[in-house]
């Protein structure tokens, strides 16, 4: 499959990607203005109080930061100044307990200051993300320099996620922590189950879910992940003993806060609490087949995944976004047919198509939990798929290979890089720049 | 016939008839007093006008000019196509069977129809019978949206022309896709007629035709062999014309006279891809795809899926184009209104795509002891039941098949009855108002089928022109506005308009009770009220003429005048002529769109009559050469090969073909869909 590219080329094309990445976030987050982003007011609150007040927030007992109620536009129903409920008191602690260092050592500078820096900060997740797409793409295919480039470039460059990743906000940790869940369930695939796998697959969930309630789906994964190991290879203990092994290091790592919240709010993830204090944003009225079927839902969820920057005050072209949804149909296209094509498969390779089945189960997962949680509250959004984007770009850009000669793959891989390149600088230039900073 | 096909069919009928009790086919022809039949939206409306068709007919006159709504319109601003369907129906039924009950078993019947054209469509392809019962049960159990054709557009909405047109522009598309790869002419008969009915039910359908009957002529038209099939579209472009010319050439004489309220629109085009997935649900649309992909690669094999992927392909574009690249190129085109054709084509490529899938994996996993069909038949069973069975699946609004609105309620038995009284309350020559509704639908234009005269409402559903005068923006809207409803019980408005009587519902009461030009009779879910020293519709000078009658085609007054201006409170319109004591005369549009003639002192015989002009002779001898020729093309024998016949006449396989792995899931599906060999 290799293409002539050698590993050194590949390294060095990571490597500029990665300074790409790097300077495009600092530039991302200096140019939108203070709390603009999703929740940023409130997850700046968050980590105020853990900073200050050594404790987590709850949604009964702390309100959105009144010093920052001129920035009110950017949360949700912030509408009583002094009584409104910090309503991101139901993530868990660990974006909290790694940014509050960093908040005390700035602590003395101005909140808009201290959010730029807060920003700054998360910059390495994004970075951890991108490094776990490179490996994943190399790990599935290790032979294959249209994935091993088009894969990291494409997480790289996809605008909304890359976004997430320089605001104040558990998004981008969460997804870089879940792409390492994601990355120890192929090596488990691979190398076959054992029971430090296990507790490390267990690790990495637990240390996921303590980033972002969105990383339970890998609860799901993980039994299968060692199932399909353990069908490959010979395990060193019972599968039965390895997956609790692993649900175990979840709960040795989880339990507390899951605790927690449900002597707090009832139950374990603080819907209820949400819904309490929430109540226009809940809903009766959906079911989850309906917007597991329903075209608007996905419209919006892949509206979402590229536009509406700045609290979904910034709407990029709806024909840009119709142009990557074709685009992405095309790839999806590509997988199917690939699926269907009659193709021989050596022994030795049908780990592949197990890991690669691993992934595009994590994919329906992640969009199926979002559909669950739409079910009840309104603002459900595309970022909670966000999570998933390596093993996305994985599945599109392999479902794109089928449509391209091997021949054709150095051109389209660069093609495909120039696009992503092109897709960001005409929603920044055209669009968030020029919103923010109208001439 | 297979045992398969059998038990196919069978399932077809099964859920034809499940879909039909659903929707209360079956149910009794009355309750509480009344006809029971839909009543949601726009059904009262195009029952009336069936109602008003029949009567017309049974005078002995075709329907030109409709009086009974708000000043009249003419029929080809709204076309009766539809409603001659109706009337057939009630005139086969020798008019034992009430109208309203014809209209519940035809919007059912439609409902259907897309079962039986997915069944035609799939068996000119040679596809099994499981492709149109999934391409059915898809279209049963998905409602869509209001505007798309689906259940919700004809059943809940109520817009049957528009459905039956696109039912009509669709089977055209097919049956010339079948003429031009058979050289049938009976076919291209019956896409000539089909074009043709769907002009006549909604013109709008001119657009469907000419993308998908073009786009099926496009993909079976070939260098070496481009001359019959083009003589062929020509033909049917010809025929089609003249049987539509009637109507074609009015609204051509007469369309900018014709203003459209566009009250739809797409956002943009990323609305466009929700409605386009709403309308047939993910998975339809996912596999509407697959089967466009599937009937691509399958082209000389499956004449009618490459007609319609085709034909879904130019008709997006197309919908694209006049939606955001020529939003007025068209002035009267709601573009969201094209989605119908689009659905129906989107649906039968979702049932090819599922077999097209079916037929891969099974021949990709190789599962012997499993057919695409039984694949197929989960498929059904599963979307049936999540979106026909237990409500906590899939909510109201979003299931098949969901319960309306039906007129056998206590209400609309109210509103019969106080129609009756108002017809007698009110002098003749007048006309009567009916304002608001106890509910969201639009009950009172039911009205026509209770009295025959002139009816005004405070919500008239559509209108033709911006001149109509009362509380409303005429640019925006056809509706007054409540918050102002005291403007329509003022003499000024009643007298303008020749109002003899009102019926109002609960809302509007307290307005109609404090106005001084209304005399309550009686209250409650419809009240009734008469207007003080009414005005009659026609009036010489300051009198109102004594003698009056309003017909559909006809008003004729006499009285006496002193010397002014006869004002008739109908519409204009060019067609209209007049003749004073037996001598024309010139006929003057008000500012409010009504008619002004001058008439001398004295004694006044005033006849207006809605005149069938020379070229609407000349448009009817054409429409007769149209069925001519129609009929005559249809009769022709077909010199050329069955048209289910593809023009290859299957192709042959060679070894190495086989071989080759794509080759051999195309094999795989081409073989698990012939379950008999192709004719000679």
């Amino acid at each position: 499959m290799s293409n002539g590219r050698s590993t050194g080329g590949l390294r060095a094309f990571l490597i500029v990607l990665l300074v790409a990445y790097v300077l495009k976030e600092i530039a991302v987050a200096l140019v939108s203005p203070p709390f603009t982003g999703h929740d940023e007011v409130a997850h700046f609150a968050g980590i105020r109080i853990v900073a200050k007040q050594h404790r987590m927030p709850t949604l009964w007992t702390d309100t959105l930061p009144p010093d920052l109620y001129a920035y009110r536009a950017f949360t949700i129903e912030w509408r009583d100044r002094d009584r409104s409920p910090l309503y991101t008191a139901v993530h868990p602690p660990l974006y909290y307990g790694v940014m509050a260092p960093v908040y005390r050592v700035f602590s003395r500078r101005t909140p808009e200051t201290l959010q730029y820096i807060l920003r700054a900060a998360s910059i390495p997740f994004g970075v951890v993300t991108v490094l776990v797409a490179y490996l994943l793409a190399r790990t599935l295919f290790p032979t294959d320099t249209f994935l091993a480039v088009t894969v990291p470039a494409v997480v790289a460059l996809q605008p909304q996620v890359s976004y997430e990743a320089a605001m104040v906000n558990n998004d981008a940790l969460a997804t870089a922590l879940y792409s390492l869940v994601l990355y120890a369930l192929v090596l488990t695939v691979r190398n076959g189950g054992t029971m430090r796998r296990a507790a490390t697959l267990g690790a990495l969930a637990g240390v996921a879910l303590l980033a972002k309630g969105t990383a339970i789906a890998a609860l799901v994964l993980i039994p299968v992940a060692l199932w399909a190991g353990t069908r490959r290879l010979r395990p060193s203990g019972s599968l039965v003993a390895q997956i609790a092994m692993s649900y175990g290091v979840v709960l040795l790592l989880v339990g507390p806060w899951w605790w927690f919240m449900a002597r707090t709010y009832g139950d374990p993830l603080g819907l209820h609490g949400m819904a309490a204090t929430q109540p226009d944003l809940t809903r009766t009225d959906a079911t989850f087949l309906q917007l597991l079927f329903s075209g608007r839902f996905l419209v919006d969820r892949w509206n979402e995944s590229w536009g509406q920057f700045g609290w979904r005050l910034i709407h990029v072209s709806p024909a840009l976004v119709a142009l990557l949804a074709l685009a992405a149909a095309g790839c999806v296209a590509g997988l199917v047919a690939a699926t269907l094509r009659p193709t021989a498969i050596a022994a030795a390779d049908r780990w592949r198509i197990a890991a690669v089945a691993v992934l595009a189960a994590a994919c329906a997962l992640s969009y199926c939990g979002m559909v669950q949680f739409g079910v009840g509250f309104v603002l459900t959004q595309a970022r909670y798929v966000f999570p998933v984007v390596d093993a996305l770009a994985l599945l599109l850009m392999l479902g794109l290979r089928t449509w391209i000669p091997l021949h054709r793959r150095a051109v389209a891989q660069a093609a495909v890089v120039l696009a992503a390149i092109a897709v960001n600088v005409e929603i920044y230039a055209g669009y968030v720049v020029p919103f923010w900073y109208p001439r | 016939m297979t045992r398969g096909r059998r038990i196919g069919i069978a399932a077809m009928w099964a859920l034809a008839a499940f879909a039909a009790w659903r929707m209360q086919l079956f149910a009794p022809w009355r309750a509480f007093g009344t006809f029971d039949t839909f009543g949601s939206f726009d059904h009262p409306f195009h029952l009336a006008r069936a109602e008003t068709l029949v009567r017309s007919l049974l005078h002995g006159r075709s329907l030109r000019w409709i009086a009974n709504h708000q000043g009249g319109y003419p029929a080809e601003f709204y076309p009766f196509g539809w409603a001659w369907v109706e009337a057939a129906l009630w005139f086969a039924g020798l008019g034992r069977v009430p109208l309203p009950i014809v209209h519940r078993a035809a919007t059912v019947g439609l409902f259907l129809l897309p079962g039986a054209m997915f069944a035609w469509m799939a068996a000119r392809d040679r596809w099994p019978i499981t492709v149109p019962l999934s391409a059915f049960a898809l279209h049963v159990a998905v409602p869509g949206e209001m505007w798309s054709g689906g259940y919700s557009e004809l059943v809940y909405v109520g817009l049957a022309p528009s459905v039956a047109a696109a039912i009509a522009a669709v089977a055209s598309m097919t049956a010339a896709s079948a003429a031009f790869a058979s050289g049938s002419r009976r076919a291209c008969a019956v896409s000539a007629a089909a074009a043709a009915a769907a002009i006549w039910c909604n013109p709008r359908a001119v657009v469907a035709l000419v993308v998908c009957v073009g786009a099926a002529w496009v993909v079976s038209v070939r260098p070496a062999d481009w001359r019959r099939p083009t003589i062929q579209l020509l033909t049917i472009a010809g025929i089609a014309s003249l049987l539509a010319v009637p109507e074609l050439l009015s609204l051509a004489r007469f369309g900018r006279l014709y203003y459209f309220i566009r009250y739809t629109g797409y956002d943009s085009s990323l609305d466009y891809l929700a409605v386009s997935i709403e309308t047939v649900s993910l998975p339809g649309f996912v596999l509407a795809g697959v089967g466009a992909a599937a009937a691509f690669r399958l082209r000389h094999e499956r004449t009618i899926s490459y007609a319609a992927a085709a034909a879904l392909v130019a008709y997006a574009a197309a919908t694209l184009l006049l939606s955001f690249g020529m939003p007025s190129a068209i002035e009267q085109l709601e573009t969201t209104r094209l989605m119908p054709v689009q659905r129906l084509l989107m649906i039968y490529l979702a049932a090819v795509g599922l077999h097209a899938l079916a037929a891969a994996a099974i021949a990709r996993w190789q599962v012997r002891r499993l057919g695409p069909p039984a694949v197929e038949a989960v498929a059904v069973a599963a979307l049936l039941t999540i979106y026909v069975g237990p409500e906590r699946l899939m909510p109201f609004w979003s299931r098949g098949l969901f319960p309306v609105h039906r007129t056998g309620t206590p209400a609309f038995g109210f509103l019969h009855q106080v129609l009756k009284l108002a017809d007698e309350a009110a002098p003749t020559g007048t006309a009567i108002l009916i304002a608001g509704t106890p509910n969201d639908d639009r009950p009172q234009l039911w009205a026509p089928v209770d009295v025959d005269r002139p009816l005004f409402y405070d919500d008239w559903m559509w209108y033709w022109h911006t001149r109509h005068r009362g509380p409303y923006d005429p640019t925006r809207t056809s509706r007054y506005d409540l918050a102002r409803v005291a403007e329509i019980f003022d003499r000024e408005y009643l007298q303008r308009n020749g109002i003899g009587a009102v019926v109002a519902a609960p809302s509007v009461q307290l307005a109609a009770d404090a106005a001084p030009a209304l005399k309550r009779e009686f209250g409650g879910t419809y009240g009734l009220y008469v207007v003080r020293d009414p005005v009659r519709i026609v009036t010489l000078g300051s009198r109102s003429a004594s003698g009056q009658t309003i017909e559909n085609e006809r008003i004729v007054a006499d009285g006496t005048s002193d010397g002014d201006y006869a004002l008739i409170r109908r519409n204009w319109f060019p067609r209209w002529r007049v003749a004073v004591n037996g001598r024309p005369a010139s006929i003057i549009e008000t500012d409010d769109g009504y008619m002004r003639v001058p008439v001398p002192r004295g004694r006044v015989h005033l006849e207006l009559v809605y005149a069938l002009e020379p070229l609407d002779s000349l448009a009817r001898l054409l429409m007769a050469i149209g069925v001519v020729a129609a009929a005559g093309l249809g009769s022709v024998g077909d010199t050329r090969r069955d048209p289910a016949e593809p023009l290859d006449g299957g192709q042959q396989v060679t070894r190495r073909e086989e071989q080759s792995p794509d080759r051999r899931a195309q094999l795989a599906l081409r073989a698990s869909s012939m379950p008999e060999p192709p004719r000679t």
